[in-house]
């Protein structure tokens, strides 16, 4: 049991305590960053600090979207429905209640959700990367965790000084097998999946040390994808609803399933956002997550053509660190 | 990436320095812009997008994605 508000406990206990609610209320990871670590990422405004006076740390909480089985659905509107439960939500606005109430400092959930057209108050995929849980990726910059891969992130910034993790040495984007596999067709499994020359999302190259040298995301094409059903479809529906002068032509838009869908999306408000893992379901990153393993050893079977892709291939790539010598681009 | 290699995009408060507007004019035209850049048929393509690569998936794994890039390779 943590001590009272009235006798605050110390830097590490507290950090620790805080780190096992988030486990225990459906985390899968956690971390801790100082909010100078911001600093050198953003502009005013946009710092823990901005959003919380006298904010001391940040603690970040991540975890698992769609389980085994909906990555195995054939049907891609599975995911759309059931991809993203909100599990890091309520596991960080708990931790949030645990630091006010058990230990005695503000804390509040951080802002992720945009409040102006895309741009969020507070991003959540550089909070992953500065509490040391994952690096970008060449999949629209998703976050990849060493261990689970895909994750979704909260975060809570706190009055509370804790004790920070460090962000992570390495890249783990790219897996060897995708630079493998880069080297014998010129690109990833992501890349080639939702290439960007060829109406897809995604573009890059890896540099000769094995790390990302350039990446591209075309962010708006990629919110079609992922946020299919949602408020930006509804606006787009409604647009050619209300121009459409045909009565039999509006009635029959107004209750498309286009439509339908994108007001569910909105009611709903769950199907409006994750809507699109084509990008992640090739990735070979975590993959054993994805995919139930019974005994067998070695790559999922998802991934055995990129093995024999890759067999001849030798690696010459030592591995990168974070923090490279990378471009990222977004169009 | 080191702080001198990112480029990382302006806030809304910068643009409005550069440009010399209010920022909420410059929030009202990136929000208008951002959603206008792709018409409703971009939308309803990303449906096929998904079904096909979600099925294509589940029968042949990561080569459905791969395998035309490996056919162009021998090819060259």
């Amino acid at each position: 049991m943590m001590a009272q508000a009235s006798e605050k406990p110390d830097r590490k206990e507290l950090t620790q305590a805080i780190k096992a609610q988030a486990l225990k209320v459906g985390g899968d990871v956690v971390g801790a960053a100082p909010v100078e670590r911001w600093d050198d990422y953003v502009p005013e405004g946009y710092r823990p600090y901005d959003i919380l006076p006298n904010a001391k740390s940040v603690v970040v909480v991540g975890a698992r979207g769609p389980t085994m089985g909906s990555w195995r659905s054939p049907d891609s509107r599975v995911m759309e429905v059931n991809g993203y439960d909100f599990a890091n939500d309520r596991a960080i606005h708990v931790v949030s209640d645990f630091i006010e109430q058990q230990a005695g400092y503000y804390a509040m959930q951080a802002p992720g959700l945009p409040t102006s057209g895309h741009q969020p108050p507070f991003s959540m995929m550089l909070a992953a990367v500065l509490a040391g849980l994952g690096t970008r990726s060449f999949a629209a910059n998703i976050i990849l965790n060493p261990r689970y891969g895909l994750l979704y992130y909260s975060a809570a910034i706190t009055t509370a000084d804790l004790v920070p993790d460090a962000m992570l040495e390495q890249d783990v984007c790219p897996h060897t097998m995708c630079i493998a596999t880069y080297k014998a067709i010129g690109k990833t499994p992501c890349l080639a999946t939702c290439p960007a020359d060829e109406g897809g999302c995604l573009d890059g190259s890896i540099g000769e040390g094995g790390c990302i040298e350039e990446a591209f995301d075309n962010r708006e094409r990629c919110v079609s994808r992922a946020m299919n059903f949602g408020i930006n479809s509804f606006q787009k529906a409604l647009t050619d609803i209300v121009n459409e002068d045909d009565g039999e032509t509006r009635n029959m838009m107004i209750n498309s399933d286009f439509f339908t869908r994108s007001c569910a999306s909105i009611s709903f408000f769950k199907e409006s956002v994750a809507q699109c893992f084509e990008c992640m379901r090739v990735c070979p990153v975590a993959a054993r997550h994805r995919e139930l393993q019974q005994g067998r050893r070695g790559p999922c079977r998802s991934f055995l053509s990129i093995q024999r892709l890759t067999r001849n291939t030798k690696i010459k790539f030592s591995r990168c660190h974070s923090r490279s010598r990378s471009t990222i681009r977004s169009g | 990436m080191t702080p001198d290699k990112r480029k990382p995009g302006l806030s809304d408060e910068q643009i409005a320095e550069k440009l010399g507007l209010g920022r909420r004019t410059v929030a009202e035209i990136r929000c208008v812009g951002e959603r206008n850049y792709y018409g409703v048929d971009e939308w309803e393509k990303a449906q096929e997008f998904k079904e096909k690569q979600c099925r294509a998936f589940a029968e042949r794994g990561v080569s459905a994605s791969t395998k035309k890039y490996v056919e162009r390779r021998k090819v060259e």
